[in-house]
């Protein structure tokens, strides 16, 4: 296990490298960030001042070389736009997507287990016709025409929820209904189709032969076979989603790390775009950690290899 | 030998309904099961002998399949006109089954112990440490080295023979009063195949549990059947002790049938492989359905559903040549 683990670190550190060496290199080639964060009539002299400052004067590959070393030692640089240091913006920002992530994942697993086991255990069925197309529409709608069309109904003309902003539950419902729409969608049909096979396999045969409850065959016999196939696609989709909602953030002006980050992408925010990359692959690594623990845990054929 | 049967199928059909064919599975199957005998149902692959188990145990995913008339009583209860929720009582308790593949019938995700003792549970019988422990007492009974140890095994760190020995714990754990076993040997090795069948059939004794015996193996019928019942294309063909159905046959198909197995009768008489194959059950043959592959056929096996024969008492077989083949067979 501990050879295992180990293993999948190196791995993840040499992909992290690879990723640091990607995204230093490449948000330089957006411009130069003195353009933006000085005043338009701001004299040569105090361009040049800001760029010693932050040593943008220097070739990049001695810049990268300065940021290696100030990362060995903890330090990811200063934010441009913030003053302050990249990490602490990263870490503040963080916990709010994770929160809002959270919910939504756990909200569209529970929902798509039960609605696509029901639906699999009646196949062709009403309820399974009605999962069916409802989830194909959720898995496929663009979330950016929801989430706009959301605060246009909800927000705007009833006035029932906020735009945007983050606060008490009404804050959440939007952005965690918009953020549900994929993972349900698409988990649905994951659950429906590896449920489909479970029923009908031989041991829920055997389950009913001994005169099991139908609740504890689907639910206990059969789920718990067709978990596998669940968490390698729950596993995905909560990757993609501690990822940072990008697109979920910008529209509800959620104060998350998507946010976080296409701000300073857009603002050639050099440090903080660093610093939400690191801390956001080092999570998926640890989420991706967690998944395999999660296979383990759920196959006694894969704990015994 | 007892009064009443503990079961009875009664002119049992069973269609299986796909697009546009019906397939016709079972064609008005009737035997009884008397309280501690064994009974066999032996027949070829596609007779209908696995439906007809699983239509007893109400296990048949419907659609497709559909009972489509007869009635099956178990101690004297109509199965088939109780809700699915009251026969699953039954189910395990007083009436249990053993299926030919241990490897996909027992559940991959749970220990073997967590599956014996789940009947416990299913049952309000026992829980927890109890439960447990009556699962172990289980294991060791039907042979499992080290039982407490192997309780927290998984399925696939058995070997077949321990496999079906567990799938067999999993069938006697409350003690019920007729056992399916629908080919539990099959998937076997020869060597261990006898082993499994002398444990069932001790178990058997012990509690003088009825059994029905699926199989087309003709030499495991003559090990440990009282009665067989030997099926054709959906229908119970002939019926009777063991002994004298397979020691002088009434129906041309079950004579077909010890003429091509080897070892069934003495030395000296050749193999004669059945010709053709079964038939297909959504356009079974008229007249008798056997009639394509039989070297007795005559015009009126190919026009005429052959009558039930009472060929002695006790014994019945469903051929137009019945007297024939009993006396020159």
């Amino acid at each position: 296990m501990g050879q295992f683990l180990g293993r999948r670190a190196l791995h993840s550190g040499i992909a992290l490298i690879g990723l640091i060496l990607a995204v230093f290199f490449l948000v330089r080639l957006t411009g130069d960030p003195t353009d933006l964060y000085l005043p338009i009539d701001a004299s040569l002299e105090t361009r040049k001042e800001f760029a010693e400052k932050h040593g943008f004067d220097r070739p990049a590959t001695e810049q990268f070389v300065v940021f290696l070393k100030d990362v060995s030692e903890g330090d990811l640089g200063y934010s441009l736009r913030k003053q302050r240091p990249a990490m602490e913006l990263v870490l503040e920002a963080y916990p709010t997507t994770l929160a809002l992530a959270g919910v939504a994942m756990s909200l569209s697993i529970i929902l798509a287990v039960l609605v696509g086991a029901i639906g699999a255990y009646r196949p062709g069925g009403v309820f399974d016709r009605i999962s069916s197309i409802a989830s194909l529409a959720g898995a496929s709608a663009p979330d950016f025409w929801v989430a706009i069309t959301g605060i246009l109904l909800f927000a705007v003309t009833f006035r029932w929820l906020p735009t945007s902003g983050t606060g008490d539950w009404p804050y959440w419902v939007l952005p965690i209904v918009v953020l549900m729409l994929r993972p349900f969608g698409l988990m649905v049909q994951v659950v429906r189709a590896s449920m489909l096979g479970a029923l009908a396999s031989a041991y829920v045969k055997t389950a009913r032969a001994k005169g099991v409850r139908e609740t504890s065959v689907i639910f206990v016999h059969a789920l718990r076979n067709a978990c596998l196939s669940i968490v390698t696609v729950a596993g995905d989709l909560a990757v993609g989603l501690i990822n940072g909602a990008v697109i979920v953030e910008t529209v509800f002006g959620w104060p998350g790390v998507g946010k976080l980050m296409i701000d300073a992408v857009i603002q050639r925010d050099f440090p903080t775009v660093q610093a939400t990359i690191m801390v956001t692959a080092t999570a998926i690594f640890l989420m991706n950690i967690v998944i395999d623990l999660l296979y383990v845990a759920l196959d006694p054929r894969i704990r015994h290899q | 030998m007892s009064s009443a049967p503990i079961l009875e199928v009664e002119n049992l059909q069973i269609e299986f309904r796909t697009g546009r064919d019906t397939v016709h599975a079972v064609n008005g199957v009737s035997f009884q099961v008397e309280s501690g005998e064994t009974a066999a149902i032996l027949g070829e692959s596609g007779s209908g002998k696995s439906v007809t188990a699983s239509a007893i145990m109400r296990l048949l995913q419907s659609p497709p399949a559909f009972v489509a008339g007869g009635s099956i009583r178990f101690k004297g209860q109509d199965i088939l006109s109780l809700p699915i929720s009251q026969w699953r009582d039954y189910c395990g308790r007083e009436i249990a089954m053993v299926f030919q593949d241990a490897l996909t019938s027992l559940n991959p995700v749970f220990s073997v112990g967590w599956q014996i003792a789940e009947l416990f549970k299913a049952h309000g019988i026992a829980k927890g440490r109890d439960a447990d422990n009556r699962a172990i007492e289980l294991l060791e009974r039907v042979g499992i080295p080290d039982p407490a140890s192997r309780a927290k095994d998984y399925t696939h760190q058995f070997s077949g023979g321990m496999r079906q020995r567990v799938m067999i714990a999993m069938a006697i754990a409350l003690g019920p009063d007729l056992l399916i076993a629908d080919e539990p040997t099959t998937a076997l090795d020869v060597t261990v195949q006898a082993q499994i069948m002398e444990l069932l059939e001790s178990l058997r004794q012990d509690s003088n549990m009825a059994m029905i015996l699926i199989t087309h193996d003709l030499s495991v019928v003559a090990d440990v059947a009282d009665n067989v019942a030997v099926m054709y294309a959906g229908r119970v063909v002939e019926r009777g002790p063991v002994a004298d159905v397979l020691g002088r046959p009434a129906h041309a198909y079950t004579l077909a049938l010890l003429d091509s197995v080897p070892q069934a009768r003495g030395k000296g008489s050749k193999l004669r492989p059945i010709v053709g194959s079964p038939p297909d059950l959504a356009r079974i043959p008229k007249g008798c359905a056997f009639n394509p592959r039989c070297r007795f056929a005559s015009d009126l096996c190919r026009n005429e559903t052959p009558p039930i024969v009472e060929v002695t008492p006790g014994r019945t077989a469903e051929c137009h040549h019945a007297e024939q083949v009993f006396n020159d067979g």
